[in-house]
């Protein structure tokens, strides 16, 4: 069997139901113009009373691999570092929440952008509805989902996940706006591999802030583009995560977060300024997210320019020279 | 390598500007060993100045030839026979000024897809296409006026501040483009084709770079690309299609019925599903809105027609 250029690895713990649905989107069915021996798919579960069931695991390709494994913290970092060592690829795609779905082009356009120049790439991070920002109790945004998941038919076109999408929290101002952290990142391997894999003292519940911290470091490490797939998205379903729940917990919880994040940059974490570089195309659902981003940006842009400052320059002291590339 | 093959006739000022845009100066994140600029003029009164275009950054070469046919075909198909590159770029029109990462996308472009086919849109500087330039009162003079307002040699994406959608997509980008001016592609893909095709032999190629344009993009296996966030930016020379003339409709019409005779059927815009590819200056946003706004509606009309809007007819 050929080496893949690309090994993504999917985090799952306690979303049996969600990581299933992102298990579906990124098999070569659902994925356009791709297949099976140009990526693999590492599924590392952490162990809980609702794993994956095994009837449905023997039913992915054989390019999917699935590692379930015991984890007595409560944090996905351990999961990932593992799952890195069984990476072939070149490239490594980490999707770190499990519960996160792609549209249909994503495989094809990250297999494209990490040729150029050795970039990272990302792909935007939505909401699969509104609803799950706005409702607090839980089981109505996981059954107003599943209604909408069921009626889309979004295996036969991926694109209907737009339809009710909206920005997410760490992506909420859309693609001309610096943005927070990924939750479909693509990197060089080697890139990773030279900070030592992710840190695993970001040990909080769900890692804590480790994604904002990961793709500030990787981003801010290299003259690499910072390629965003424009066109495409990866979209949350709601699954009782620990930062995308809405209660008073999880508001406590970020507090910590963010404190243990800010020892890691001195004054303070702050999202990385690089200017989005576009690969892809756009399908007739993903042009309202694209206009609202326009909006927002065009904001943005007038705000910089009558300030007279350069919109993507990033603070030189927390690592990288220069925006544009 | 890429090799820049840009045909000039008599217009020394809009060459010069562009060679400008295409040296290492002023492109971006770009160096010299990675692109050739072939200069091709038909000798004309007002040639330019081959010390000058040597005298530029980058890997600069200047051919003067002489050409008793009014037409840019041959010195291209010169340019594209003597260019060293494995990937071409034909600028048929010298006066089609490139902003500043035209070339690095461009590159980009085949560094992901040997097959690429890679166009810039086209734009023209000022409020209207220059075949409206008496009314627009547009002529050499405002146009320098203009460029020279907005010192575009530092900061390229400033011409879009100063320039409108060329008449071959008014739509914008996510309409089928019914031709690039900056168009790129492998030099054996070009050569399959047959290169700029001799048949036209109308004044200054007639419909021939629409020819070539759908000719390679509807090549099999080749991946199209349009870098969505540069242009190329037609400076005003007196062309035979750029210019306000009476007999406009008259001579477009002579060129669509050349197109006929040499291909069996008028021409149409190829219908090719473009993956975008670079990064967009807030300067030229404006032209992203435009066509997302104009692309809605035409989804919205292929898909109650339960048709593929990037299908071709043909």
């Amino acid at each position: 069997m050929s080496i893949p250029l690309l090994s993504i690895v999917v985090v799952v713990y306690d979303m049996p139901h969600q990581a299933w649905n992102t298990l579906q989107s990124l098999t070569s069915d659902y994925q356009r113009n791709v297949s099976d021996d140009q990526y693999e798919v590492i599924i590392v579960e952490n162990n809980s009373s609702r794993t994956i069931p095994h009837n449905k695991i023997e039913k992915l390709p054989k390019n999917f691999h699935y590692i379930l494994r015991q984890e007595n913290g409560i944090s996905p970092a351990k999961a990932i570092n593992q799952a890195l060592k069984a990476c072939r690829g070149d490239h490594v795609g980490l999707l770190i929440d499990g519960a996160r779905m792609l549209t249909p082009r994503v495989v094809e356009y990250a297999l494209q952008g990490v040729k150029i120049r050795n970039a990272i790439v990302t792909v935007p991070g939505y909401y699969l509805t509104e609803y799950a920002t706005q409702e607090k109790a839980g089981e109505k945004i996981l059954s107003h989902e599943e209604k909408l998941l069921a009626k889309s038919d979004w295996l036969t076109n991926g694109y209907r996940l737009f339809d009710q999408a909206c920005f997410s929290n760490g992506n909420r101002h859309g693609i001309f706006h610096p943005i927070m952290e990924s939750n479909a990142l693509f990197f060089s391997k080697h890139l990773l591999e030279k900070h030592g894999g992710v840190d695993e003292n970001f040990n909080l519940k769900g890692g804590g802030s480790l994604n904002l911290h990961l793709y500030r470091l990787l981003c801010s490490n290299t003259d690499s583009p910072l390629v965003v797939l424009h066109g495409e998205g990866n979209l949350h379903q709601y699954h009782g995560g620990t930062s995308t729940t809405n209660d008073k917990a999880r508001d406590l919880l970020v507090v910590d977060f963010k404190r243990q994040l800010d020892q890691y940059w001195p004054g303070g974490f702050k999202s990385v300024t690089r200017e989005p570089y576009l690969l892809g195309s756009i399908s007739a659902e993903a042009i309202p997210l694209l206009q609202k981003s326009l909006t927002n940006g065009f904001n943005r842009f007038s705000m910089f320019s009558s300030k007279q400052k350069d919109p993507w320059a990033d603070d030189t002291t927390l690592g990288i020279k220069h925006g544009e590339h | 390598m890429l090799s820049v093959v840009v045909v000039v006739y008599d217009m020394k000022r809009q060459a010069m500007n562009t060679l400008h845009s295409l040296s290492t100066i002023y492109q971006r994140n770009v160096g010299s060993d990675e692109y050739e600029i072939i200069v091709v003029e038909n000798n004309s009164k007002h040639n330019l100045i081959a010390a000058e275009v040597e005298d530029l950054s980058g890997n600069f070469k200047y051919i003067l030839r002489d050409e008793k046919k009014p037409t840019p075909i041959y010195a291209a198909n010169y340019g594209i026979d003597i260019a060293d590159g494995e990937n071409i770029c034909l600028m048929i029109d010298g006066a089609r000024l490139l902003s500043p990462r035209a070339i690095r996308y461009t590159l980009d472009a085949f560094a992901i897809n040997s097959n690429a086919v890679v166009a810039i849109p086209g734009y023209h500087i000022g409020e209207h296409d220059h075949k409206f330039n008496n009314i627009n009162l547009h002529d050499e003079k405002a146009e320098k006026n203009l460029l020279d307002s907005i010192k575009w040699r530092d900061n390229g994406y400033e011409i879009f501040n100063v320039s409108c959608l060329s008449g071959a997509n008014t739509h914008g980008y996510l309409h089928p483009l019914l031709e690039s001016n900056c168009l790129s592609c492998s030099k054996q893909l070009l050569l399959n084709y047959g290169g700029v095709n001799e048949a036209f032999i109308s004044p200054g190629g007639g419909a021939v770079n629409l020819d070539l344009y759908r000719g390679i993009c509807l090549s099999p296996a080749t991946q199209l690309f349009i870098v969505l966030g540069e242009g190329s930016f037609h400076q005003y020379h007196g062309g035979v299609t750029t210019m306000q003339r009476d007999d406009l409709d008259e001579l477009l019409q002579e060129f669509q019925d050349e197109y006929k005779r040499i291909n069996g059927e008028y021409y149409q815009a190829a219908r090719k599903e473009p993956t975008f590819i670079g990064s967009i200056n807030h300067s030229a946003l404006s032209f992203l809105d435009h066509s997302l706004t104009g692309a809605e509606q035409r989804f919205k009309r292929f898909s109650r027609q339960n048709q593929n809007p990037w299908s071709d007819d043909n």
